[in-house]
């Protein structure tokens, strides 16, 4: 597909944007990384910094500089792939990211893609079943779980299945001294980690359904309306055949729904990772602005916001080939 | 009526009247330490005491206020800048193209980590907490009263009540604002849902007033401490928030959701998150 040019700038004059806001939010927040490390962030003995020291301290990591020569040294690191290094936790950025993004990747994408597969095949039987008392209750009992807090739905999981009836790990991703070493080890591992994945996965996995469910129901309903569908049973078509007609159009509004959500991955698990002390991005994050880490905070508002924007590329293009009518529009 | 309206009905109205006279009805000071820590349930102490030996019952009633408060003033001023904007868009076309984009713009960002910078940027406080969700939720709404708008004054009434002279401003303000009101209604009631919601949510990360006692300030503090879970003081100081929390938001939701069917049979279930 040919992609339009005003397309190209936008995604471009979004992406500069994005970095410029990306280097000064961190730097608007009250408090600076100094301030925090000499606080101790919590577990180090609290440090009193003198001036010099933290003058040394400040020329050290670069904060002495202007602003703009600091957003000078911000981008000429991108350009070399280093994120920096962090102020609070006291290792490359780029190797913190790497440890904890996967985790946020493997609770966030699994969660997403099973709500939005979930939710897709109940919508469509929801709107079949139109008026019918099963799908009253259906939609009911999902509209009450879409209106919890998330942090809720973790505790209440956790409560039931962590604490009252001790099935599953409460915290973290990998039990503590674990050691994944042969092929004994990794399959081991494997089996500790997906256990260790399921509450947080539950959690995020309900938070997500009821908006899939309730976007498919509304979509298929108003295809089921459509002309089409009462030729295509007047002809004779099964209802199976049907079905399958509403549904890939009643696709368009779902799949703008998947994409939105795909973009807010890194930015959505903040709550759930909260909740389970699951080792993601999102904690990172929040420990992050805690401790006014701004290399951490510019890498994972970087990572987010582009997540967003690839995100929403991805999901117009498959708008497009779904909906002959938006291709070459540009509008996306 | 029926019953799927009046248990929400019940509910918002019991929360409500706990956050009126809850510290008037509260047995002893919410944050004083009144009693030996992690006492269970007693007599003196119907919901037991937290590790620092406040009374949870306490809490649990004073708790309710902030939501309450919170959510009202956020509300309030999400519907009053959703009404305005939403209005004038419906007339214009300049505020029209500034509805949409900044519409667009709100539903396209993460709301929680821009609501932590924003908390952490000017301090959290009620009216801080309050004012960042009512500034956040108001193009979502705008949107819907635009699109009610529209359809409004697109009406046979509307023309004829230019015919006979009146100015547009008479027309929205005398027959299209009230037109509005059971979507206003229904929004207003979501939106309230959202702002509880969040300011629970911020509250439970630690980003709260930290001056008040909340609900969501009530389960930060007992996820705070590291043995909660090793002893059984879980089910009497982390499970009422918790689940006071639950039941305040839910019951929005439904009622809201009721509403909003009945106001817009054509916008049924494709209410945004």
């Amino acid at each position: 597909m040919r992609t339009p040019p005003h397309a190209l700038v936008r995604f471009v004059v979004l992406t500069a944007l994005l970095l410029v806001v990306n280097f000064l939010l961190p730097r608007a927040l009250p408090g600076d990384p100094l301030a925090a490390l000499a606080r101790g962030g919590g577990e180090d003995v609290p440090i009193a910094l003198t001036p010099e020291a933290r003058a040394q301290l400040a020329a050290y990591y670069g904060l002495d500089l202007p602003l703009s020569q600091q957003f000078l040294r911000y981008l000429e690191g991108l350009a070399r792939g280093d994120l920096g290094f962090s102020i609070h936790f006291q290792q490359p950025v780029g190797d913190l990211v790497a440890r904890r993004l996967p985790w946020s990747a493997l609770l966030g994408l699994t969660a997403l893609a099973l709500a939005a597969f979930a939710g897709a095949l109940l919508g469509v039987r929801a709107a079949w079943w139109h008026g019918r008392r099963e799908e009253r209750a259906l939609t009911g009992a999902l509209v009450f779980f879409g209106a919890l807090p998330e942090f809720v739905v973790g505790l209440v999981l956790l409560v039931l299945l962590a604490v009252w009836w001790p099935l599953l790990p409460a915290r973290g991703a990998l039990s503590p001294f674990a050691s994944c070493d042969g092929l004994a080890g990794v399959v081991r591992c494997a089996g500790d980690a997906a256990s260790h994945l399921m509450l947080p996965l539950a959690t995020l996995g309900l938070a997500h359904l009821p908006g899939f469910y309730l976007v498919m129901r509304a979509a298929t309903l108003a295809e089921l309306a459509q002309g089409y569908v009462v030729t295509a049973r007047a002809k004779g078509l099964r209802e199976r055949h049907v079905a399958l007609h509403a549904a890939r159009n009643a696709l368009l509004p779902f799949v703008a729904l998947f994409g939105a959500r795909l973009g807010f991955v890194i930015g959505g698990v903040v709550v759930v990772e909260s909740v389970f002390a699951y080792p993601g991005v999102g904690q990172l994050a929040f420990e992050a602005v805690l401790a006014r880490d701004y290399p951490v905070l510019q890498a994972v508002f970087l990572l987010s916001g582009a997540a967003v924007l690839v995100a929403n590329a991805v999901a117009d293009a498959a708008l497009a080939r779904l909906d002959p009518r938006l291709r070459g529009a540009g509008t996306a | 009526m029926s019953v799927g309206l009046l248990l929400p009905l019940a509910v918002i109205a019991a929360v409500i009247l706990l956050a009126v006279i809850g510290p008037v009805a509260m047995p002893y000071p919410p944050d004083a330490f009144v009693a030996r820590p992690l006492l269970p349930p007693s007599q003196a102490h119907p919901l037991g005491t937290t590790a620092l030996g406040q009374d949870v019952l306490a809490q649990l009633l004073v708790g309710a206020r902030p939501s309450v408060v919170v959510a009202a003033i956020g509300a309030t001023l999400s519907t009053a800048l959703a009404l305005a904007v939403g209005l004038a868009a419906g007339l214009g076309r300049r505020a029209d193209a500034l509805v949409r984009s900044a519409a667009d713009l709100f539903l396209a960002v993460p709301h929680l980590p821009l609501l932590i910078l924003v908390v952490a940027l000017v301090g959290p406080s009620l009216l801080t907490i309050a004012a960042a969700l009512g500034l956040l939720s108001w193009p979502a709404f705008a949107r819907v009263v635009r699109a009610q708008a529209r359809s409004e004054l697109a009406r046979g009434y509307v023309e004829a009540a230019r015919a006979i002279g009146g100015s547009e401003l008479r027309i929205l303000v005398r027959h299209v604002a009230p037109a509005l009101g059971p979507i206003v209604l229904a929004k207003f009631l979501l939106t309230v849902q959202y702002v509880v919601l969040a300011e629970a949510s911020l509250a439970f990360l630690g980003l709260g007033d930290p001056v008040l006692v909340s609900w969501g300030g009530m389960v930060h503090r007992a996820m705070g401490y590291g043995l909660l879970f090793a002893t059984p003081a879980w089910s009497w100081w982390l499970l009422p928030p918790v689940l006071g929390i639950a039941l305040f938001v839910a019951s929005l939701a439904l009622l809201g959701t009721a509403l909003d069917e009945r106001a817009t049979p054509a916008l049924r279930a494709l209410r945004p998150r």
